[in-house]
């Protein structure tokens, strides 16, 4: 009993520990400098939850169910297992062109298949209509067990999101011929209402809806420790101390002088979640405007949610 | 008007805005000369180019509702160039787009 309490202890103190010294959002961007005279306007209205937790990532066993409907989805058999052990398993098709990994140890599902070579005389048929991909994505997600929650916000706003991320035109002669090779459904991962910041989970569908690519990671998350979440007033301190990073500006664009913007405005501030590999950590994710003097230019920026001093 | 000669192999730009990232550059040299993992697998100059941006941006804060679209044009037998083998143009034309940021 006491040594279990004492484990649970000192994981809190390596926790914390960690976080404090080196959170990962401020591998995000650039380090703003100090400008204890910067013109902040808040103009995002949004609550914030009272207190955010830090989470630690744990691996997925995923159950028997999810695991033989993917196998299922993407046609394999038992015959086209690989390998199978306590970190996960794969299946690889005879020719070698396509791979199903399911791995336990970081919680993803990866399914690979070679893309297609398309031409003016050899185009894609029955990619399913961006106004198919709602009923195909309902489908797809109950067989993978994610709930709507799993994947909304703390207002109930989906974050599912129907694409058609790549296309070819042909040129033959005076002719243009467009081919769409395949659609995605994407979605993002929430917690408590909070997005995981990173790389979307995504679903791609091809001819005659067959699934071409998955994508997703969903380890479990075991909740270690609360956080009181800061006020606007010490946010407004945290842009003028430099304890932020910005984001890319648009090319166009340039860069940014910091220590001579006349203005920084923030239209919205959304709390969110990043993920180390190992525990995953609060922070707040903002949608600036920056006055630079001879024009506004749009940028994100992240920045504390917690009073992160108080972590060390 | 379309920027095509008989000698033209591929022209890397954008559908949409683009955005500044060193790590882009960085990514797309690494891939092409080497690869994206920890083994020698080196990316074609497309794929370099779409994955490097992808990797480059993945986790930057850009304001909601941005959407980055890369696109490659060139001959249609070049669209698989690598630095390592490249295909004589063939005479034919065409123009790949792919998203590869939206939030």
């Amino acid at each position: 009993m006491i040594k279990s309490a004492l484990f649970v202890l000192l994981q809190v103190f390596c926790l914390t520990a960690s976080f404090g010294q080196n959170p990962p959002w401020k591998a995000n961007g650039a380090a703003i400098s100090v400008r204890p005279d910067l013109d902040v306007q808040w103009l995002s209205t949004n609550a914030f939850p009272r207190e955010v937790w830090f989470y630690e990532i744990q691996p997925n066993a995923f159950s028997s169910d999810i695991i033989s409907n993917v196998i299922e989805e993407c046609s394999f058999t038992e015959k086209d297992k690989i390998k199978d052990d306590a970190s996960g398993t794969t299946f690889r098709n005879a020719e070698g062109s396509r791979t199903l990994s399911i791995s336990f140890s970081s919680g993803e599902i990866n399914y690979e298949t070679p893309r297609t070579h398309y031409g003016p005389t050899n185009l894609a048929i029955d990619v399913p209509q961006t106004n198919q991909l709602p009923a195909l994505a309902t489908n797809l997600l109950q067989k993978l067990h994610i709930r709507s929650s799993d994947i909304s916000t703390y207002a109930g706003q989906s974050s599912i999101r129907y694409l058609e991320p790549a296309l070819t035109m042909f040129y033959a002669g005076d002719n243009t011929i467009t081919n769409i090779p395949y659609r995605s459904i994407y979605f993002r991962r929430f917690v408590d209402g909070m997005p995981i910041i990173g790389r979307s989970s995504v679903i791609d569908v091809g001819e005659h809806g067959k699934v071409e690519k998955i994508a997703i990671t969903w380890p479990v998350l075991k909740r270690i420790k609360p956080w009181a979440t800061v006020t606007q007033s010490d946010l407004v301190n945290y842009l003028r101390k430099g304890d932020a990073i910005r984001g890319p500006v648009p090319s166009d664009v340039g860069d940014i002088d910091w220590p001579s913007i006349k203005r920084l405005t923030i239209k919205m501030a959304i709390p969110s979640y990043q993920s180390d590999g190992k525990h995953l950590f609060p922070f707040l994710r903002l949608d600036a405007i920056v006055d630079t003097g001879s024009g506004s230019v749009p940028v994100g920026m992240d920045c504390p949610i917690i009073d992160e001093a108080s972590t060390k | 008007m379309k920027p095509y000669n008989s000698n033209l192999h591929l022209i890397l730009g954008g559908d949409t805005v683009t955005w500044t990232s060193p790590k882009k550059w960085y990514n797309f040299a690494r891939y092409m000369n080497y690869g994206r993992h920890d083994f020698y697998s080196p990316y074609t100059i497309r794929n370099a180019y779409y994955q490097g941006n992808t990797d480059a941006f993945m986790d930057a804060p850009l304001p909601s509702g941005t959407t980055i679209t890369l696109a490659v044009a060139g001959d249609s037998a070049c669209l698989d160039d690598s630095l390592q083998t490249n295909t004589p143009p063939s005479g034919s034309w065409q123009y790949d787009s792919l998203l590869i940021f939206s939030n």
